[in-house]
């Protein structure tokens, strides 16, 4: 080998030389070189790492705590080991993006500064196609921003602002009627993500909490989410402006509104869950001036309202499951031409509200012979099409009542409530305003939805429950066994 | 001995009406003491009283030298009482029932036993007093009564309701009882279970005392004479005829063909006949007829109504 | 003078009576079915995706509840003395060396016993099988639920007997003790309906919580609602009601006046009984 290389060397030298200038010349931006940065190595700043990389170079950054503001003006892969702490120390934004095609994973990224005006940011971003990945954004006042931003990719981040038990007692302080309607709703938070006149970016598989709201679409349009689970924020999607998005399959959990759809149109969104949004003002989904959209495959469950109409128009509602909410589908008549179908609506304490005396112009529960499932239907099918012969009709005096007088909603599952709805089941004299359902099924319709196992109580507590019971028994036993002793004496 | 059971100047009004109108009455430490009375004369009001259900409008009631008030829960225990009607706890058994009474007086299941052998439930114990008889129910209430061995036994009414030999054997049990020294206070419009079983008795009327003390008592009190009936043979009738002017004894006699008779006290009745004897008189046949407590009563009714 | 030994004779009687007589074996068994198909239907309606809301079960289980335990307290607790006196028995049970304190607080202990027995067995079997069957329930909820049944059936019980004390004979006292029944459940809410019906939202709340207070089932109902669906799901015009239920001062009015409901009829039944001697 050894003398194959001396010859080699021997004989070409030139060429040897040619390789080695090319080598310099061309390899340069396509291998790129790795700079490290750690507290106790050559480098200790990521801004001198940036300064001294060439565009495609990755910079890895060693555990540790790294002050100051970062900002990105090339196109530079920022690697963190093990979440090393960039803390932008309360002014301005943490990081800045201002270069295309930069990646930064792998950070905890603290301490924005707190200026709602400035929008001020755990990280900001200005350019394109960047990806912002598995980074924890802890504590800024936007965790990221994307100004007139495209094409990003943001993945796999934690975001997460104020814990919500401090705001609630921010909020305590000023304890007037509706203080506490819902902890989240006060508070000067800036939102999780929120992307102004930014369109076509992927957003998937994050997670947001306690933020003013989780995802905020402004002017944006063009736009994916997918995965995402948001829990604890005002709005769990806020749209403004903002159309022709989608989002799937994203998890929103105990939000003042699930998703906020306001003055948009054709937004489609599939396969997410709306569920817990319980509060005065709460809704599951909240479509305010919001038209031409559609909503399949939802799931609406536990929320004071599952879905709210205001202004809103041709949106169609299909294959969703509404259930367990307070009330199922509330239906503003200003909303019109909206078409509900195939929706199971199972277990609302009220299937569909409306503002008294009507449903709202073209708004229909039925299409093509085919309508809802609601669990309160009391019809029959003879024919076994699995279509009820006689339409469902919504609403019994009672429910008409809480809404005239929302008072009235003290008596909510009283005997006299149900007496209110069997008298008129029994003598539909009282003119109700109903909803109208002309063909309904019979059966729940088989959907395809979100998996909701991690909804269920964990297993153990039913070992739990079974022995609270066993406990009950016990009791009732003990006390009918002391009697039953005596008579043998 | 001294008395079981003292009332004074007892009275209870409902509004208007008095149902118990002033009334003293005395029983004696180990006698049996019957109260008579129709309906509605206030045995019921008094007995209430007695027992201590009822609270007097005035007047007072001594039980053993004891008063209703702190000292109740003692008063009761020296007590035994038996309804006039009462249904117990149908699906209690006899056992069941008893021991319930034995705990709250504080008896042992001991002497439940013994009580239920006295009544002769002691077959029947686990069954279902639901199904007991008029008869087993009573007896049942009897055990109950005297289970804690009460120096009084209040007996409400305590034949109604029986058969003919439930009325001999509760007539045994009481004399029973009375001979161990329980003293029975019972009422009852029975004039002939009276009359057989008590010593001393009270007629009520009107919520008021009419009459009381022994049979003899009031039969003197009201002037009830035994009649006695003599009958001699026909040729004797002359001879005593001629006897009448003379002799003071003869004097009483009414003669009707040949058979004599006279009203006297009852005490009299031995001495008139062997006066009769002495004088030579044959005598075939005799009949007495001393005046029952159908008649007392009768005449202690009639009295009350003309002073009324 | 109160003896307890005598208390729980009588309590023990009227267990032992209550155990053999066939409503309280045919009330736990309708119980626990009626517990049972409820939890078992309302979960099966929801089977789908596999979340089981619970809640909602619960809340119709509230409605059995309701009609059911009042009535059933309401009966049984009425035609106790009022039965003892119209056969005779009530007459004997006093002329023992107990008070009349004694028989009332025996006679509420042995049926409050019975009773919670009943509820127990009913709501632990139901429970039993929905833990091994379907599962899925907030435990705190169902116990919270199963207590506040039993407070209500307790509060009512409370009531009978009162009921029972004024009346003489068993018949008029059930007459009586379902029309409290009646009221109680249906017509006071119509009342209170079209009172909470009236516009002026500052008359009305303070309005509705004296109505609250006044009836026990329906401040019993309002709790567990509360407990299940948080102080929203009576919406916002009630805020102020619903927070100041829920705030500690809340609690402890509501504590006290359940607390009144409950030993207030029965101090008061003790009260007339010791004066009333008309039997």
């Amino acid at each position: 080998m050894g003398k194959q290389r001396k010859r080699f060397q021997a004989n070409y030298p030139g060429l040897i030389l040619g390789v080695l200038f090319w080598a310099l010349v061309w390899t340069k931006p396509i291998q790129a070189q790795t700079i490290e940065v750690s507290p106790n190595g050559a480098i200790t700043s990521i801004n001198e790492a940036i300064a001294k990389a060439e565009p495609g170079d990755e910079i890895t950054v060693q555990p540790g705590v790294y002050k100051g503001q970062v900002l990105i003006d090339k196109s530079v892969k920022l690697i963190g080991l093990n979440y090393p702490k960039i803390e932008g120390g309360n002014i301005g934004d943490a990081i800045t993006i201002k270069a295309d095609s930069v990646t930064v994973q792998g950070f905890e990224v603290r301490g924005s500064g707190r200026r709602l005006e400035h929008s001020d940011a755990g990280i900001k971003i200005y350019s394109k196609k960047n990806i912002i990945k598995d980074n924890h954004i802890l504590d800024n006042l936007f965790g990221l921003y994307l100004n007139k931003a495209s094409q990003n990719i943001l993945e796999g981040n934690l975001i997460q602002g104020l814990p919500v038990q401090k705001k609630l007692e921010k909020s305590q302080a000023d304890d007037n009627q509706y203080a506490g309607l819902h902890p989240a709703f006060e508070g000067d938070g800036g939102d999780g993500i929120h992307l102004f006149a930014a369109s076509e970016n992927m957003v998937i598989n994050n997670t947001i909490k306690d933020t003013r709201d989780g995802i905020y679409f402004n002017y944006a349009s063009d736009n994916q989410l997918i995965g995402n689970r948001i829990s604890n924020v005002r709005y769990g999607i806020h749209y403004m402006y903002s159309d022709s998005n989608t989002f799937q399959e994203n998890t929103l959990l105990n939000n003042v509104a699930g998703a906020a759809l306001m003055f948009s149109k054709d937004i489609t969104f599939t396969e997410n869950i709306f569920a817990h949004s319980r509060g005065h003002r709460s809704y599951g989904l909240l479509f305010a001036t919001c038209d031409d959209s559609l909503a399949e495959g939802n799931i609406f469950i536990d929320n004071t309202r599952g879905a709210f109409f205001d202004v809103s128009l041709r949106n169609e509602f299909r294959n969703n499951l509404v259930a367990s909410n307070d009330v199922g589908i509330d239906l503003i008549s200003s909303s019109t031409d909206n078409l509900f179908v195939g929706n199971n609506l199972i277990d609302n304490l009220q299937q569909v509200a409306m503002i008294a005396g009507q449903v709202g112009d073209g708004n229909a529960f039925a299409k093509d012979g085919q309508g809802n499932y609601w669990n309160d239907y009391r019809g029959f099918d003879l024919d076994r099409n699995g279509i009820g012969d006689i339409p469902y009709l919504s609403g019994d005096p009672f429910t008409y009542l809480m809404k005239k007088a929302p008072a009235v909603r003290l008596f909510l599952n009283s005997p006299a409530a149900t007496a209110l709805e069997f008298s008129e089941r029994m003598f539909p004299i009282i003119n109700v305003p109903k909803v109208k359902d002309s063909y309904p099924y019979v059966e729940p319709i088989n959907l395809q939805l979100p998996n909701l196992a991690e909804f269920s109580v964990p297993a153990s507590s039913n070992k739990v429950l079974g022995g609270y019971s066993m406990a009950m028994l016990l009791v009732a036993g003990l006390i009918f066994y002391r009697v039953r002793k005596q008579r043998g004496v | 001995m001294g008395y079981i059971l003292e009332v004074n100047n007892l009275e209870k009004n409902y509004g208007d009406f008095v149902a118990v109108n002033k009334i003293n009455m005395r029983v004696n430490q180990g006698e049996v003491f019957a109260l008579l009375g129709h309906n509605g004369a206030g045995k019921s009001t008094l007995i209430k009283m007695i027992l201590g259900l009822v609270n007097p409008t005035a007047g007072e009631i001594l039980i053993d030298g004891l008063q209703y008030g702190p000292k109740s829960k003692d008063i009761k225990n020296l007590i035994g009482y038996l309804p006039e009607r009462m249904n117990f706890y149908d699906n209690l058994s006899a056992w069941e029932t008893l021991t319930f009474y034995a705990k709250l007086k504080g008896v042992s299941s001991a002497r439940c036993k013994e009580a239920l052998e006295q009544v002769g439930l002691a077959e029947v114990k686990h069954r279902r007093v639901g199904a007991f008889s008029k008869g087993m129910q009573q007896r049942l209430g009897l055990a109950q009564a005297i289970i804690h061995r009460p120096k009084l036994l209040v007996l409400d009414e305590p034949t109604t309701g029986l058969d003919p030999i439930g009325i001999l054997e509760l007539k045994e049990m009481i004399r029973t009882w009375n001979r161990e020294g329980t003293t029975i206070f019972f009422s009852s419009h029975n004039l002939s279970d009276v009359q057989e079983l008590a010593e001393n008795m009270a007629i009520m009327n009107s919520g008021s005392m009419a009459a009381e003390g022994s049979l003899a008592k009031l039969k003197h009190d009201y002037k009830l004479m035994t009649r006695i009936e003599v009958r001699v043979s026909t040729d004797q009738i002359a001879m005593i005829s001629s006897l009448e002017q003379g002799a003071n004894t003869m004097g009483q006699f009414e003669i009707q063909d040949n058979t004599l008779s006279c009203y006297c006290e009852s005490q009299e009745k031995m001495a008139i006949l062997q006066s009769l004897l002495k004088e030579g008189v044959e005598i075939e046949d005799f009949t007495v007829e001393e005046p029952g407590l159908d008649l007392v009563y009768q005449q202690v009714m009639k009295q009350l109504h003309f002073s009324g | 003078m109160m003896s307890g030994a005598n208390v729980m004779v009588i309590a023990e009687k009227e267990l032992l009576e209550s155990m053999r007589s066939r409503w309280l074996v045919t009330f736990t068994i309708i119980f626990g079915l009626l517990a049972l198909l409820i939890s078992f239907f309302g979960l099966s309606g929801m089977g789908v995706g596999g979340y089981q809301g619970f809640n909602r079960v619960t809340a119709s289980l509230l409605n059995l509840v309701l009609y059911l335990l009042p009535l059933i307290a309401l009966v049984i607790g009425s035609s106790t003395i009022a039965g003892e006196k119209e056969v005779g028995s009530l007459h004997v049970l006093l002329t023992q060396p107990v008070s009349k304190s004694e028989v009332i607080i025996g006679k509420f202990l042995g049926l409050a016993l019975a009773l919670t027995a009943s509820i127990l067995a009913g709501f632990g079997s139901a429970g039993v099988v929905i833990a091994w069957k379907t599962g899925t329930i907030n435990i705190v909820d169902y116990l919270v639920f199963v207590i506040l049944s039993i407070v209500l059936t307790l509060v009512f019980l409370s009531m009978s007997l009162l009921i029972s004390v004024v009346t003489t004979r068993r018949s008029q006292a059930v007459a009586l003790a379902i029309f409290v029944w009646f009221f109680t459940i249906l017509v006071y809410d119509f009342l209170a309906i079209g009172i909470a019906s009236l516009q002026q939202v500052t008359v009305v709340v303070p309005l509705l919580l004296t109505l609250l207070l006044l009836n026990p089932a329906d401040m019993v109902r309002v709790l567990v609602i509360l407990q299940l669906g948080g102080e929203e799901t009576f919406g916002p015009t009630l805020a102020a009601l619903t927070r100041m239920m829920g705030s500690g001062s809340g609690e402890v009015l509501l504590g006290v006046v359940l607390f009144l409901w409950l030993f207030g009829p029965l101090g008061l039944s003790v009260w007339i009984f010791s004066r009333k001697q008309d039997y």
